[in-house]
């Protein structure tokens, strides 16, 4: 091995610890911040495949466990927290259960508060209000100890009564434990165990439920404990937007083919960019809304959608090689709601010659990446992608670097577009099938 | 385990360390890194991916690190060329980043330039060959070999030699 790798490792290593321990401090922003950008995503992917609207009916309601005075018990009851999913009653009451003698000898209780942390990262303790994608609940503790011991806990929302939101059965719960100190993120109402059902804004409760557990051979349970340091009231906003995709979102609607037909829609082209991935970036950024220019493109022989576009299969398959439309003259590439390593832009090109890897090909039109295709607008040549054919889901779009103007103007006659320079149109072509 | 909020949890707990350092070897700067590998961690995660496993997320991170500095060198090359005369140095150094450069290693590697500084973490860290990181760079592999050779000058003294034989690319497949 290389002397300066090894020391260099070493010392990258020592680095290393600390930027972790700087930037766990800021999990919680980081979370609020996934949460956030993960919310407008997943709205912006079409239909409702991602983001299920889990139906009373679905929601399992396993038998509740019960709190209680400190009782001698078992140490193979089996909570796991099976009573705190979605639909599930709230029935425990605040307290302590102890559920074996020896729990005094191995554990000495746990204290903590509740903490909301905005995504600038700021704290407060107690909170009475909660912006949902913005901020997030967390309940921290530390607890003393004598002995192999481990703390898990688990926070749900409650509303009248109800489990609304709840982690599990997320593993873990979403909680962490370092052995001395530990911390469970909290749902948001209507957020079920990775699930997202809409939920109104409103006051909510939230409860944090905490098993001990003595690790050893048999993994005993010492003890349960329910809100240690109270439940809290909260008020939660922002619910409507974060929970449901059509709610206050202006993302538009994307209607599937009919036929040969497909929805389309005026997007002004990604500027002089320093993104690695502009067209992605149009989409983050709400693009297709509810507002922007819609008309309709007609392209026969579009191909089963997947990622081998970004390889050598063809988007587009037109037997009549003499066959003439408008978007023949324009520079075209591909994107989709999730590019997965590799570039988010499929760089097309329509010809009746060879795709990238084919000596010849001949008696078709195609929409196909060949060596000489050109983007459809500016690229960062100086990004670096890990897959030349990636794996992607959601909608996917062909993106055509022009309009048809004609069919626009009919379609649109109370469309006032200022200038025809600098739009692209985007075919909507269905969603991802692999 | 599989789901992402348990694998975002082992990230925190078992991989930030191992990000951390390339961030680090990569900006020479703590903040820089600390803010790197959050909005890595960001953007991986804040799209719906199929990660079932803690080093598949982490390599995502990983390469999401590396193409954000790249695309962040590349962002102020532009800038640097944009407004000369508005130019700063690489970066102010603050009270941490001081106390962070108090070894001679880290004086070596701050001193490095930032490509230098990004082809020495590529290839001591992440293992690249040289033809990977030239690509990655849209550097010559030339370039990419003198980078190196600059960086092995500074730090050669400080961390001993490199006697390794330089790595290929066994298969490079690009679209």
């Amino acid at each position: 091995m290389s002397g300066l790798r090894d020391s260099l490792g070493e010392w990258a290593a020592a680095r290393g610890d600390e930027v972790a321990a700087a930037t766990r401090v800021h999990e919680p922003a980081t979370r609020a911040a996934i949460g956030r950008r993960r919310t407008r995503n997943l709205a912006a992917t079409a239909g409702a495949a991602v983001l299920a609207v889990v139906a009373a009916s679905t929601l399992a309601v396993a038998a509740p466990w019960k709190s209680a005075p400190p009782v001698a018990a078992g140490p193979d009851i089996d909570l796991g927290a099976t009573g705190l999913e979605c639909g599930a009653p709230w029935t425990l009451t605040e307290g302590t259960t102890t559920h074996d003698d020896s729990a005094p000898a191995y554990f000495g209780g746990v204290s903590g508060d509740w903490f909301r942390t905005t995504d600038n990262g700021e704290v407060s303790t107690n909170p009475q209000s909660l912006w949902a994608g913005y901020e997030v609940l967390s309940w921290k503790g530390d607890a003393a100890l004598n002995g192999t011991i481990r703390l898990e806990a688990t926070v749900v929302v409650e509303k009248d009564g109800v489990i609304v939101g709840s982690s599990v059965p997320d593993e873990d719960g979403q909680s962490t434990f370092d052995g001395s100190s530990i911390t469970a993120y909290s749902p948001y109402p209507g957020e079920c165990g990775g699930k997202i059902v809409v939920a109104d804004s409103g006051n909510y409760t939230y409860h944090v439920v905490i098993e001990v557990t003595l690790l050893g051979e048999a993994n005993v349970l010492l003890q349960t404990i329910v809100d240690p340091s109270g439940p809290l009231g909260v008020e939660v906003t922002g619910l409507e937007s974060w929970g449901d995709p059509s709610g206050t979102s202006s993302l538009a609607e994307l209607e599937e083919p009919t036929g040969e037909k497909y929805q389309a829609f005026l997007i002004a082209a990604p500027p002089e960019q320093s993104s690695c991935e502009p067209y992605t970036d149009i989409l983050d950024n709400g693009e297709p809304s509810k507002t922007t220019p819609t008309y309709s493109v007609t392209i026969p022989g579009v191909q089963p959608l997947n990622g081998a576009f970004w390889g050598n299969q063809p988007v587009v398959i037109i037997e009549d090689e003499q066959y003439d439309a408008w978007y023949l003259a324009f520079k075209s590439g591909i994107t989709a709601q999730s590019v997965d390593g590799g570039n988010p832009l499929g760089t097309l090109e329509w010809t009746t010659g060879p795709a990238v890897g084919e000596a010849s090909h001949e008696g078709e039109l195609r929409l196909v990446n060949t060596v000489d295709a050109i983007p459809p607008g500016p690229l960062n040549e100086n990004c670096a992608f890990t897959a030349p054919i990636p794996t992607i889901s959601g909608a996917v779009f062909l993106i055509i670097d022009g309009v048809d103007w004609e069919t626009f103007d009919a379609q649109n006659p109370a469309v006032d577009i200022s200038t025809t320079e600098g739009w692209q149109t985007w075919v909507y072509l269905g969603q991802a099938e692999s | 385990m599989g789901s992402q909020p348990d694998i975002v949890a082992e990230l925190y707990r078992q991989s930030l360390p191992r990000l951390g350092a390339y961030a680090f070897l990569l900006t020479g700067s703590h903040a820089e890194a600390e803010e790197l590998v959050q909005a890595a961690i960001v953007k991986v995660f804040s799209r719906p991916r199929r990660l079932t496993n803690l080093p598949q997320a982490e390599a995502y991170v990983r390469t999401s690190i590396r193409s954000l500095h790249i695309d962040g060198l590349r962002r102020r090359a532009r800038w640097v060329r944009a407004a000369p005369r508005l130019a700063m140095p690489d970066a102010v150094v603050g009270p941490g980043e001081a106390l962070a450069e108090a070894d001679a290693v880290g004086l070596a590697m701050a001193s490095l330039a930032p490509r230098v500084r990004a082809v020495v973490a590529m290839y001591y860290w992440e293992d690249l060959s040289v033809a990977d990181i030239a690509s990655a760079l849209r550097l010559s592999e030339g370039t990419v070999k003198g980078y190196l050779r600059d960086g092995r000058a500074a730090l050669a003294p400080l961390l001993g030699d490199d006697d390794e034989p330089e790595r290929a690319t066994i298969m490079e497949v690009r679209p």
